[in-house]
């Protein structure tokens, strides 16, 4: 499955008005979270009312055209065993499956291991539990539900563009201060390659070696003006610790790239590439999600192809890529512009 | 772990010996008492989260829903309902959003609860918690923060070792 939709849900209300639901979703998994009365179960009480073919609730599915697509939106109750949700998910397919907070399934690890290998359903997940998050979930898919009179819809929460744009970038100056480092989530290749490509301009880069390490190696520069690196693409269970830790160091910048990936195909290297324009342009197009649990993995595997039809290269994401890295050096102002004209979270 | 602290805010990373609570809602309805929803702090929550005045127990007004019943309160409000009726409950701290925490600062005060981390919490700057894993007791959202990233990085060795997430009580 695969593609963008737009989840519309209308409950008729003949004593306040009617109340209308939009979700857009564009990935495989969406976080659903926030504040506490916002209409997150209320939400899935309509969708069981309308699984009841309850006039009172209409629910419809519709593509990013706008036209209606006969996709089923349905939700599975807390009641149910871990044996009986596995089944009913394995035998289900082209669905939109909501989960409600109340369902422990969604921080199992058989569910976790399922998603990894790739489902035919689009999941969203109301849930605030980190052990929900544990498997890659994009930043700029954990939303809250924002209500304007009688229409509800997606808000992101994380609005990172404000701790971004509204301040200098040390890597856009030519004079560097002595203490401001590079922290990256990054310890393969894209260690290396920004380890490198820094170095001339006397930062000093470091790697936390994971994105559960990030907040903590944070706090250990929290006298340095601190610029992180990481993957929006899987970052999204740990980030508000890491806008904690903000919070705690104001010289700290964030740079959420989609992944290291992502950030070389938009090198000059692929722009005559129709394939890659065409997959960074509408990636949810391409993002199936039977072939790929994340964006991530759908990027990595474009550049794989690319830099194989484009240069014949191999990429495995490896240190020992000497050929992909003798590439990007010989790239690296190009490399440079990209990380600051991408570095901000799209939203 | 430190003990003969009276009105306190326990926090724990671990898995309780006892029910960990997760759907308040369900709960709540199962073991409420009418009496309850005469209690002006409950009122004062219900006003506060949920927006929704409080007559009685089937006596709601909601701007959203209208005219409603407990059952159809939030999950967080039942959570606090909960955490201020009753006592020796271990909720899920995933229950509530960073909307209830100060209400659950403040029924800390008034009595001994446990809340069952399960994600980031924003607790005020200023705030007194005891971690029952550990018997450090945190003054701060600062203070607190340490305890999480440590228990954040134990978590992530333990994963990597094999292991479950969370810790059990034992």
């Amino acid at each position: 499955m695969c593609g963008s939709f737009i989840v519309e849900v209308r409950e008729r209300n003949t004593e306040v008005g009617d109340l209308y639901f939009s979700l857009s979703l564009k990935r495989n998994i969406t976080i659903i979270c926030g504040d506490t009365a916002t209409g997150k179960t209320h939400l899935v009480d309509n969708l069981i009312t309308a699984l009841q073919d309850d006039k009172a609730v209409e629910v419809i599915v519709k593509n990013e055209h706008g036209k209606r697509v006969n996709i089923p939106v349905v939700t599975l109750p807390a009641s149910l065993t871990e044996t009986d949700m596995l089944a009913l998910i394995n035998g289900s397919t082209s669905r939109i499956i909501i989960f409600d907070e109340d369902v422990s399934f969604t921080t199992s690890y058989s569910f976790n291991t399922l998603l990894s290998k790739g489902m035919n359903n689009y999941f969203v997940i109301i849930s605030r539990d980190s052990r929900a998050l544990t498997y890659s979930c994009a930043v700029s898919e954990v939303y809250k539900l924002w209500r304007i009179d009688r229409s509800i819809t997606l808000k992101p929460v994380y609005w990172l563009e404000s701790y971004v744009t509204h301040r200098e970038h040390p890597l856009s100056r030519a004079s560097i201060t002595s203490n401001e480092v590079l922290l990256v989530e990054d310890s393969s290749l894209g260690y290396k390659v920004w380890y490198d490509l820094l170095q001339e301009r006397h930062i000093k880069v470091d790697t936390a070696k994971g994105r559960d390490r990030l907040p903590k190696k944070m706090r250990a520069y929290q006298d340095c003006a601190l610029l992180v690196l990481a993957d929006q693409a899987q970052l999204g269970p740990v980030l508000s610790r890491i806008l904690n830790e903000c919070e705690q160091n104001a010289r700290t910048i964030l740079s959420l790239p989609e992944s290291f990936e992502w950030l070389l195909l938009h090198l000059d290297l692929f722009k005559k590439d129709q394939r890659v324009q065409a997959v960074l342009t509408k990636p949810w197009n391409y993002a199936e999600s039977t072939k790929y649990f994340s964006w991530e993995r759908l990027f990595t595997m474009e550049l794989i192809e690319a830099l194989k039809r484009n240069y014949g290269l191999i990429y495995t994401k490896s240190v020992e890529d000497i050929a992909v890295y003798n590439l990007l050096m010989q790239n690296k102002d190009d490399l440079l512009n990209v990380l600051l004209r991408n570095s901000g979270l799209k939203v | 772990m430190m003990v003969g602290v009276c009105d306190m805010l326990y926090f724990t990373f671990k898995i309780p010996k006892g029910v960990e609570l997760r759907d308040t809602r369900r709960h709540l309805c199962n073991v409420c008492e009418e009496s309850w929803f005469d209690d002006e702090m409950v009122k004062e929550m219900i006003l506060d989260i949920d927006k929704t005045i409080c007559y009685s127990a089937y006596n709601m007004k909601s701007p959203v829903l209208g005219g409603m019943n407990y059952s159809s309160l939030s999950g967080g409000v039942c959570g606090l309902i909960l955490f201020l009726k009753r006592d020796g409950l271990n909720i899920c701290s995933s229950a509530f959003g960073d909307n209830c925490i100060p209400w659950i600062v403040k029924i800390g005060q008034m009595k001994d609860i446990t809340l069952v981390i399960k994600h980031p919490v924003r607790f005020p700057d200023k705030f007194t918690a005891i971690c029952k894993d550990t018997g450090r007791q945190v003054n701060s959202f600062e203070e607190y923060l340490e305890v999480d990233l440590d228990e954040c990085i134990a978590r992530e060795e333990r994963l990597a070792n094999g292991g479950e997430p969370y810790e059990r009580e034992v």
